[in-house]
């Protein structure tokens, strides 16, 4: 009996694996040999709308200045954007740098400080986001660059009415630092140029990613607006605005370089807020998802339900090796012969190597040299993504409630030295 | 013995182990490909970058010629090593220097103003720093013109041509690449395009008009019930169709195909997920945007950008953009029937053609 409930479990455990195996490849094969869509990127001339630019912080002082430098001297029409950042009560020399960039430029830096309310970005981009009524809001986070033309490219996707959400890609510029630096970088590739991508390609849910990206502000409205208590805003706007009737779209030439983390500690702190914050969208959008507000196609829905448990999978594949290795010791037999000889012999050779197949094609498509010899070292930082985001999805911050988990300040540890504008 | 047996064994092991880990243990300690993507700046929508860059570049290099590269007709070489000639005095120079069958494998830089006799076949950039009258069936690689500059029948353009003024295209013309102007571009009928810039790009020689007035006298379109609000947009499940000489204020999202009856105007934007048509005299003042394609009748305006992953459609006498608002059409082709016209970009990512 316990035999046959472990068995059961088993099977569910392989159909869940096999299926994101199968979104591997599906996404793989389609940038390899699929149409690139990318309807907007040839907006390069038009009368602009108006244009907000958030940069939430929280003890930004190393990179704060940089970042704004970068936005000031973007080319967008500087009569149709403003920026502004967000100093939520930083203890550094943040709010002070950017009075700084205000004093300078005080019609394009209008500076918002927040000393009162939740702390966290979703709180800090709810409050900010009310002060303002420009038609579209860009969001950066405070260690980006972006280059000089990306704002045009963010906002040209908002000359579709449906479009509710832009996500641009991001290309992490400190990968010389270590060998975990360079992984990043590998990763990255692998879930903008072939993931992403290919989302957009075939018309399913692409991700707004919370930076580098925007939102129009009637969708953000008529969504409910940023959700305070989540700890993963990005993708919970997605989910709420693809339920409403509005598309995300995903630009992956509207590049921006971020700082990725340098050390596994902070690395695994990193993933496991994503991880946190994930689960806490998978547990309320995921029945919506699949009672299909109607205006979703099946395969929409089937991507929703896979990108909302991507974040699962950890524990899942865990409990997976768990049950293989209890069924054998109890001497169950499941199939026979070479039914399970061939099952095995195919997941070896295709299903465990999905995900590199999908890295590789990233950086050839990237046009990478020799960067894709690393390859067989992101066996490394899977294994480490497995056990941290498996410790984050049973711990009770994964499914409780939104807010229950007390708002705070999530943030990765920065390592610019060279701090234009800002302190060292 | 065993313990010696079993030390080999692991010692083969480890080593068959580590053989595909060998490329990268090299590039971990002997990083070769560390710089992070170039991206930054990457942008195709700047048409007459190329032109520019040109510019700049001869520029460069001719500021570091003895002073006799300067007078009457020279062959030279810039100091890169390219081969170019400039030419002050006409006609019959391009003929000079051997060069096989009428070719010219030089930069030509044409200092005055020039009318070539045809079917030249020019494999460097030509830079006309006066008016350039092109003979038929010629062949550039990339045309700088400071002044007009004017394309006879069934000539080819290779890569870029950029005019600093009017740039008329005659009948058959080929144009791959970028072609740009910063006044005019005139095309003639079955010119094929791939990107064009300018103020004012029309097919046939027709001037830019005054800005079109939206009629007061229309009737507000009444949607279907079922139509759902959505933030500022205006949702239909299936097909939708303005009927002629009415108004819709605010944005449309159509799951279907989108029909703008004769006459009628949408104040804002529309979206159609299959396609949309506008029938003549349709006019919308925010953008058009649709997964299919996009054919507007005779007479047609459209505000703002057009953006379609089929095919593009505009009829005689529609203008996308104003002169004072200059706009992007884009599609997977575009057709430009005779007297239709862009202000600001035209982008058909599988070529575009003029109608013959």
């Amino acid at each position: 009996m316990i035999g046959q409930v472990l068995a059961i479990l088993l099977w569910i455990v392989v159909t869940i694996l096999i299926s994101y195996t199968l979104r591997h490849y599906v996404f793989t094969l389609n940038r390899v040999f699929g149409r690139f869509r990318q309807p907007y990127v040839d907006i390069g001339i038009a009368d602009w709308p108006e244009v907000a630019v958030f940069v939430p912080a929280h003890n930004e002082e190393r990179v704060i200045g940089g970042m704004l430098d970068a936005l000031l001297a973007s080319d967008y029409p500087t009569d149709r954007f403003h920026i502004i950042p967000i100093d939520d009560r930083s203890q550094d020399g943040t709010g002070a740098i950017i009075d700084q960039y205000a004093a300078r430029h005080p019609d394009r830096v209008r500076p918002f400080h927040r000393t009162e309310g939740k702390p966290g970005k979703a709180a800090a981009l709810l409050d900010a986001t009310s002060r303002s009524t420009a038609e579209i809001f860009l969001v950066f986070d405070a260690d980006y660059l972006p280059g000089p033309n990306l704002l045009r490219q963010l906002v040209a996707p908002f000359f579709d009415p449906e479009v509710g959400a832009v996500m641009g890609r991001v290309v992490p510029h400190n990968l010389n630092r270590s060998l975990l630096t360079r992984l990043l970088d590998l990763e990255r590739a692998g879930g903008y140029q072939v993931d992403q991508q290919a989302r957009m390609n075939l018309r399913l849910i692409p991700q707004y990613g919370g930076t580098v990206g925007g939102v129009r502000r009637a969708a953000l409205l008529d969504a409910g607006d940023w959700d305070s208590d989540s700890l993963a805003e990005d993708t919970d706007i997605t989910f709420r605005l693809v339920l409403r009737g509005w598309e995300v779209v995903y630009q992956n030439r509207s590049e921006c370089y971020e700082e990725v983390p340098e050390n596994w500690p902070t690395r695994i702190r990193q993933i496991q807020r994503w991880t946190r914050g994930h689960n806490q969208c998978l547990r309320r959008y995921a029945i919506p998802l699949i009672r299909n507000p109607g205006h979703l196609r099946w395969a929409q829905v089937i991507d929703g339900i896979l990108l909302l448990g991507v974040f699962a999978v950890g524990p899942v594949l865990l409990l997976g090796w768990g049950l293989a290795t209890a069924l054998y010791f109890m001497g169950y037999p499941m199939l026979q012969g070479l039914l399970i000889l061939f099952a095995v012999a195919s997941y070896s050779t295709l299903g465990n190597f999905a995900a590199f197949f999908e890295v590789a094609t990233a950086a050839r498509l990237d046009g990478s040299r020799n960067r894709i010899r690393l390859l067989p070292f992101l066996a490394l930082g899977f294994l480490v993504n497995l056990l941290a985001v498996s410790r984050a999805t049973l711990s009770r911050g994964s499914w409780q409630a939104p807010g229950t988990d007390g708002p705070n300040w999530h943030k990765t540890e920065r390592y610019r030295l060279d701090a234009p504008g800002g302190k060292p | 013995m065993n313990l010696l047996g079993f030390a080999a064994l692991l010692g083969v092991t480890l080593a068959w182990t580590a053989l595909p880990l060998i490329p990268a243990l090299r590039e971990l300690w002997a990083p070769s490909d560390v710089d992070p993507l170039r991206m930054v700046g990457r942008d195709n929508t700047d048409i007459s970058r190329f032109a520019r860059n040109f510019r700049e570049y001869m520029q460069r290099n001719l500021e570091r010629l003895p002073p006799d590269a300067a007078v009457g007709d020279y062959f030279g070489r810039l100091p890169d090593g390219t081969h170019f000639v400039r030419v002050s005095r006409l006609p019959g120079v391009l003929d000079r220097g051997a060069v096989p069958d009428g070719s010219h494998d030089r930069v030509v830089i044409l200092e005055q103003d020039v009318e070539l006799n045809g079917h030249e076949r020019f494999r460097l950039e030509l830079w006309a720093r006066g008016n350039l009258r092109g003979g038929p069936g010629a062949e550039y690689r990339a045309i700088l013109g400071e002044g007009t500059v004017s394309l006879a029948a069934e000539s080819v353009v290779w890569r870029w041509v950029h005019s600093n003024g009017l740039l008329r295209v005659k009948d058959g013309c080929a144009l791959f690449g970028r072609t740009s102007s910063d006044t005019s571009v005139w095309l003639g009928r079955d010119v094929g395009f791939e990107r064009v810039g300018a103020p004012w790009i029309v097919a046939g020689e027709r001037a830019a008009p005054a800005a079109a007035e939206i009629p007061t006298d229309l009737i507000p379109f009444q949607p279907p019930a079922e139509a759902a609000v959505r933030g500022d947009h205006l949702r239909v499940e299936g097909d939708l169709t303005l009927p002629p000489r009415s108004v819709w204020h605010g944005n449309l999202v159509v799951t279907g195909t989108l029909r703008v009856g004769v006459g009628s105007v949408v104040r804002g934007s529309v979206k159609a997920h299959e396609g949309v048509e506008l029938e003549a005299g349709g006019m919308v003042t925010g953008s058009v945007v649709t997964r299919g394609g996009i054919r507007t009748a005779e007479s047609v305006w459209v505000h703002g950008p057009v953006i379609a992953e089929g095919e593009i459609l505009l009829g005689s006498g529609s203008t996308v953009g104003s002169p004072e608002h200059p706009t992007t059409v884009s599609g997977e082709s575009v057709v430009l029937a005779l007297e239709a016209a862009v202000c600001g970009h035209l982008l058909a990512v599988r070529g575009g053609r003029t109608e013959s």
